[in-house]
């Protein structure tokens, strides 16, 4: 027993030996490097253009034109498709990601908080500080869509009617948050997150690659599970279209696309030069599935209840749901990481 | 996918406690006790001290679940993650496996168990793999974990189950899922049959079944944490349609009602419908429930029943009373351990070795049990 206990003494210290230090470090700065700064930076900048086109619209003279406003909103929804699943720095704090975008929505949290925002007289709510402490479903991308896309809101700020002040000022606000959030989250990588990767040692570094990996599998899972799964219902009798993301700006199948395409990049910016066979099985696998999303019909709600269309959305879906099967099972290994299972299958 | 055997016991004899600490060094100090699993993906069970340290890493065949001490701390025992082949015996200082337990034929282990007072009787959730009924295997403990019996729990997919402080009677969780034989899928997906039984220890006699009112009916009970007063809190997981949101955590009360816990709505939804563990605090006056999918740990006032806040952290699970009041340590699954506290800020992470592990769903706290 002596002996078998010193062997597995042996055995365990070799196991626990740090064989890639250098490895995962390299790993997770070409992901935060080639993939998360300039993201975040580009969320950053797009977020505050809106900013700039809200505060400019608010001073305009009615009835207004939303043109400007409607391309801040896709230029910025665009920047936040693109790393949006993300969580793994510092989005994962002080619960900024609920604040970006509250979707799929639940129990009508976003209608509830929007009309809640446009219903109050008072103009200190929609002040940073205070704002920050309204319901997070009203703080983000999904109000921000509804209050400039959904027919009643928007004829609203278009009218010189005197509701159509309140309307602006509560876009506005909005639109100043995501931009106030974004511009931190970028800072933070910048000057806390990428020199303490720099620093990192191995643990660290094996925690960042993994939890980079687990966004990326999530995300996966996300798009086949609700923002396609969820809207194509179980037949094409019971389809589920306003449950599809961002439909009431015609976003849905774009943000699919982009979403694709930003796990695509992240995949290889951690595989890096030599991804392996495994590697490079999945990242093929995202990649088509991205190119797939490319040509999908861009309106997901009218297409999920259509014939030829929504033939179209479940080959996207099963084009995702493999890529997600195989990227499970080939990333990891290939990374040299275990992802922390109590998210994925708990008890 | 059973285990053979012969094979399974090879597996466990040569699985070994590393030995990493002196005997007898944990007295006063708090030690934590979790399965996890190592870069490379070997179970284990592990013992750290609040520093940092670990204490020992014994590798295990499978996934291990929930851990149980033995009054008077002589003994461990570790359950296999549900459909369980086997739970084990461990020296709590050493980590040694003293003795592997396979489950009888024609049950599976679910995940938990617990002692009785006297430490001689272990009682553990199983499955009855024919027609998925539960049942509480009962094992002597001073005759080698003997399986002397079995008693119904009265419903599916027993989980969790603790003891009323009398002693005398035990509260199961079924969680209410029937499970084909080596499965985790639910067959009755939609028409979950989750409960919570009272039982005689004595004689297996269902005292009280408790179940949930008709319209939460896609809520399965699964974690519970026993106060000294006699109410348990219990943590739920919602198998219904996504789109709904469930209140997830409440207290069976004194009086046998279950009442569910208010939360704000902003903070109801970052709990993503599932709570994967729950525990009271060194006073049990602070209740914390952990949601590994939303990344948070939730706090409760049990006696005013006010909502307290919540913290983040990536992939939470495992939590246990640390030896301060209100203060909780918390296990991730790829963010190591860390302590919380109500009042504060930010999770402090304790790092250390503790970071190169991946930590499972529960942890216990060895000098609070």
């Amino acid at each position: 027993m002596r002996l078998l206990a010193a062997m597995g003494f042996l055995l365990a210290f070799a196991l626990g030996a740090p064989a890639n230090a250098a490895d995962h470090r390299q790993v997770a700065l070409r992901a935060a490097r080639e993939f998360a700064l300039p993201r975040y930076e580009a969320l950053a900048e797009a977020t505050s253009s809106q900013a700039a086109a809200w505060n400019d619209a608010c001073r305009s003279k009615t009835p207004r034109d939303l043109k400007a406003l409607d391309a801040a909103f896709h230029a910025a929804a665009d920047a936040w498709a693109q790393v949006e699943f993300v969580r793994y720095g510092p989005i994962g704090e002080e619960f900024r990601f609920e604040r970006m975008e509250h979707w799929p929505e639940r129990r009508n949290a976003v209608s509830r908080a929007l009309s809640n925002l446009i219903s109050r007289p008072d103009a200190e709510i929609l002040s940073p500080e205070r704002f920050q402490e309204t319901s997070v479903a009203g703080q983000g991308f999904s109000a921000l869509e509804r209050l400039l896309f959904e027919e009643e809101t928007r004829n609203g700020l278009r009218s010189s009617a005197p509701a159509s002040e309140r309307l602006c000022q509560v876009g506005k606000a909005i639109a100043t948050a995501l931009a106030t959030t974004s511009r931190k989250v970028s800072d933070e990588w910048r000057q806390k997150t990428l020199p303490m990767l720099e620093q990192a040692d191995e643990a660290r570094a094996r925690e960042a690659v993994t939890r980079l990996v687990t966004d990326l599998l999530t995300a996966l899972e996300v798009v086949e599970d609700f923002k396609l799964v969820g809207p194509l219902g179980p037949s094409i009798d019971a389809t589920r279209p306003t449950t599809a993301e961002m439909w009431r700006s015609g976003r849905s199948t774009r943000a699919i696309h982009l979403n694709l395409e930003a796990a695509g990049a992240l995949t290889r910016a951690l595989l890096g030069p030599n991804p392996g066979d495994e590697g490079q099985g999945a990242l093929d696998a995202i990649e088509s599935a991205a190119s797939i999303s490319e040509n999908a019909p861009e309106d997901l709600r009218k297409a999920v209840a259509d014939p030829r269309g929504r033939t179209k959305i479940i080959l996207l879906r099963d084009a995702v749901s493999s890529a997600r099967t195989i990227a499970t099972a080939g990333l990891p290994p290939s990374l040299e990481i275990t992802t922390g299972f109590n998210s994925l299958d708990g008890d | 996918m059973a285990i053979d055997r012969r094979s399974f016991l090879a597996a466990l004899g040569a699985a070994i406690g590393t030995g990493l600490s002196p005997r007898g060094a944990f007295a006063g100090e708090p030690i934590y006790v979790s399965a996890c699993t190592n870069a490379n993906g070997v179970h284990h069970v592990a013992a750290f001290s609040q520093d940092g340290r670990m204490r020992f890493a014994t590798t295990l065949p499978s996934r291990g679940h929930d851990i149980t001490l033995r009054p008077g701390g002589r003994e461990l025992v570790v359950f296999a993650r549900r459909p369980g082949n086997w739970m084990a015996v461990i020296d709590p200082i050493s980590g040694d496996v003293r003795k592997v337990v396979p489950a009888m034929p024609g049950r599976h282990f679910y995940g938990h168990g617990t002692f009785s007072d006297d430490g001689r009787l272990l009682y553990a959730t199983e499955n009855r793999v024919e027609n998925g009924d539960g049942v509480l295997g009962i094992y002597d403990a001073d005759a080698g974990y003997v399986r002397i019996g079995e008693t119904m729990t009265n419903g599916p997919g027993p989980h969790d189950l603790t003891f009323l402080p009398d002693g005398k009677r035990l509260v199961v969780a079924n969680g209410g899922e029937r499970t084909e034989a080596d499965s985790r899928d639910a067959l009755n997906q939609g028409a979950l049959e989750s409960s919570l039984a009272v039982l005689r220890a004595g004689t297996g006699e269902v005292e009280s079944h408790i179940e949930l009112p008709r319209e939460l009916r896609s809520l399965s009970i699964r974690h519970l944490a026993c106060a000294p007063d006699g109410e348990v809190v219990f943590g739920c997981q919602f198998k219904g349609d996504a789109l709904n949101v469930m209140q997830l955590v409440g207290i069976l009360t004194l009086s046998g009602e279950t009442i569910f816990l208010d939360i704000p709505e902003d903070d109801l939804l970052s709990l993503e419908n599932y709570i994967g563990s729950v525990s009271l605090d060194r006073s049990s006056d602070i209740i914390a429930a952990t949601s590994p999918l939303g990344s948070v740990v939730a706090f409760w006032d049990r006696t005013s029943r006010r909502y307290l806040g919540r913290r983040r952290m990536s992939d939470i699970c495992g939590v246990a009373a640390a030896p301060e009041r209100a203060t909780f340590l918390v296990t991730s699954g790829n963010a190591g351990v860390g302590m919380t506290q109500i009042e504060g800020r930010a999770i402090e992470r304790i790092g250390g070795d503790l970071d190169r592990w991946i930590w499972d769903n529960h942890t216990l706290s060895l000098d609070r049990a």
